[in-house]
C-alpha cells in the first residue's frame, strides 16, 4: 500500500488478505481443486459409500438372512427349549432358562386368555402372559413376582421370555397385548387374526405366519448380532471414521438382511419373514443419520449466519471509506470535474512557469 | 418318577421329530378342556408293542385327574398321539 493510504483502509486489505489465505489453506486441506468442477461431485464427498462399502454391506446382510432361515440352527434353538422346559432339564442351558410350571404359561395346569377363558390352540403365548408391557394383570412381572417373590420372580421373567425365544414360536413381540378384542364373546388378538388371514395352510399355517410374521427369536438377535459385529469390524478396519458414512453402512447392511428375511420368507412359504431385532437396529440408524444430520444443518447455518454478518460489517467498512468521494447524478457532472480538475492543473503550471 | 408303558412306534416318531413326550404332553394337556375329557370313558387298545417310559409323578397325577375314566396308558396314548400330530409344541 502506498505510503499516503488511509490506516482503517490499511486494516481492511491486511483482514481481506488474511481471509483468502485461510480460504486458500481450507481450499488445499479439502483437496479440492477448483479448476476441476468435477471433483466437487457428491461421490467425493468423504461421508459417500465406496464400492467396498456396498459390497460388504450387502454380504453382511445376506450373511444375517443365511443365520436367521437356517433350520439347523432352529432345531438346535428348539431343543435348548424344549430342555429347558423339562421339569428336570439335562443340559446346562436348559437348566438357566428352566421355566417348567411358571404361572405365566399355565393358570391351574390350563392355558387361559386374558379374560380367564381357554386359551386358543397354538396361540397361548399372545393371548396370557408373556407381554412386559401389558397393563393387565398378566403382566409378567406381576404374575412371577407373586409366585417366586420380588426377587427370583424378576430373574424368573427374564429366564422364561429368554427361553422362549429358543422356542419354535419365538416369543411374541412387546405390546401385543393392547391388540386384544373380543369375537364372539371370546379374547382374541388382532396379530392372531392376521397371521390366520394369511395362512394358507389352516391352524398350522396360521401358526407358521404368526411365527414368521410376529416374533422374536433367539435365531433373529443371532443374526442382528452378527451383522452388527460384521459392521464393526470393516468400519474398524478400513477404517471409516466419518460418523454420516458409518451410519449408510449400517443402514444399508441392517436394510440388506430385513428385505432380504422378508423377500426369503416370500419366496419360500408365502409369508414374509420379519426380523423384529434388524428392523430395530435399522430404524435406530436411520434416527441416527437424522439426528446427525441435522446438527451438521444447524452447524453450517451457525457458520453461514457469521459469515453473513461478516460480510455485512466489511461491506460497511468499503462503504465508510468512499464516503469522502462525491457522486453525482449524471455523467456530464463527472466530465465538468475533470475539466475543473485540468483548469487548476493548467494554473498550478503557470504559476510554476511564470516563476 | 412313575414309569409309563407308551407305544414304541409313536416314540420312535418322537425321536424322528427330535421330541420330548414329557414336554408334549405337559404342553398339548393344557388346552385339554377337563369338563370333556371327562366324558371319554374309553379309547382304542394299546398296541402290543410298548416301552415303559419314566414320566415325572406330578404330570402323571395331572394326567389322571383330567382323565379320571380313562386307564392311565390309554390317556398318555391318546394325548402323546395329539402332541405329535400338532406339531409337539409351540
Amino acid at each position: 500500500m502506498g505510503a499516503n493510504s488511509n490506516p482503517a483502509q490499511e486494516l481492511i486489505f491486511q483482514n481481506s488478505l488474511a481471509h483468502l489465505d485461510e480460504l486458500e489453506r481450507a481450499l488445499v486441506e479439502a483437496k479440492i481443486d477448483l479448476r476441476q468442477l468435477g471433483n466437487l461431485e457428491p461421490e467425493m464427498v468423504k461421508s459417500a459409500l465406496d464400492g467396498y462399502d456396498y459390497l460388504f454391506s450387502i454380504i453382511f446382510g445376506i450373511l444375517g438372512t443365511v443365520i436367521t432361515s437356517n433350520r439347523a440352527i432352529s432345531a438346535f434353538c428348539g431343543q435348548i427349549h424344549t430342555d429347558s422346559s423339562r421339569n428336570n432339564p439335562k443340559t446346562l442351558l436348559g437348566k438357566i432358562l428352566h421355566h417348567n410350571g411358571d404361572a405365566i404359561d399355565k393358570v391351574n395346569g390350563k392355558f387361559v386368555n386374558r379374560s380367564g377363558a381357554a386359551a386358543d390352540l397354538m396361540f397361548h403365548r399372545v393371548l396370557y402372559g408373556h407381554d412386559i408391557l401389558s397393563f393387565g394383570p398378566d403382566n409378567p412381572f406381576y404374575v412371577l413376582t407373586k409366585q417366586h417373590g420380588l426377587l427370583r420372580g424378576t430373574l424368573q421373567v427374564f429366564r422364561h421370555l429368554i427361553a422362549d425365544t429358543f422356542s419354535v414360536q419365538g416369543l411374541p413381540i412387546p405390546g401385543h397385548s393392547w391388540l386384544d378384542y373380543t369375537e364372539n364373546g371370546k379374547t382374541t388378538n388382532v396379530l392372531k387374526k392376521i397371521s390366520e388371514s394369511v395362512s394358507i395352510n389352516g391352524r398350522q399355517g396360521a401358526n407358521e405366519a404368526f411365527s414368521r410374521m410376529f416374533t422374536i427369536k433367539a435365531q433373529d438377535i443371532g443374526a442382528g448380532g452378527l451383522v452388527w459385529a460384521t459392521s464393526k469390524a470393516y468400519i474398524h478396519c478400513r477404517p471409516i471414521e466419518d460418523e454420516t458414512r458409518q451410519r449408510q453402512f449400517k443402514i444399508l447392511s441392517y436394510g440388506t438382511c430385513f428385505l432380504a428375511n422378508v423377500a426369503y420368507g416370500l419366496v419360500t412359504v408365502g409369508v414374509p419373514n420379519i426380523n423384529w431385532i434388524i428392523f430395530q437396529a435399522f430404524l435406530k440408524e436411520v434416527a441416527g443419520l437424522v439426528l446427525h444430520s441435522n446438527r451438521e444443518t444447524a452447524q453450517l447455518e451457525q457458520i453461514t449466519s457469521r459469515i453473513v454478518a461478516e460480510n455485512a460489517a466489511l461491506e460497511q467498512k468499503v462503504f465508510a471509506t468512499g464516503r469522502s468521494l462525491v457522486s453525482y447524478s449524471s455523467g456530464q457532472a463527472y466530465l465538468n470535474e475533470l475539466v475543473e480538475h485540468e483548469q487548476k492543473l493548467a494554473e498550478i503550471i503557470d504559476f510554476w512557469e511564470e516563476d | 418318577m412313575e414309569k409309563v408303558a407308551v407305544d414304541q412306534h409313536l416314540l420312535e416318531l418322537y425321536q424322528e421329530n427330535n421330541l420330548d413326550l414329557e414336554v408334549s404332553l405337559s404342553w398339548v394337556l393344557g388346552y385339554v378342556q377337563m369338563e370333556k375329557a371327562c366324558r371319554l370313558a374309553h379309547l382304542r387298545p394299546l398296541p402290543a408293542d410298548t416301552v415303559l417310559e419314566p414320566l415325572p409323578s406330578g404330570l402323571v397325577q395331572e394326567i389322571r385327574g383330567t382323565f379320571p375314566n380313562l386307564k392311565l396308558e390309554e390317556a398318555v396314548h391318546f394325548l402323546a398321539a395329539m402332541a405329535l400330530v400338532l406339531g409337539g409344541g409351540e
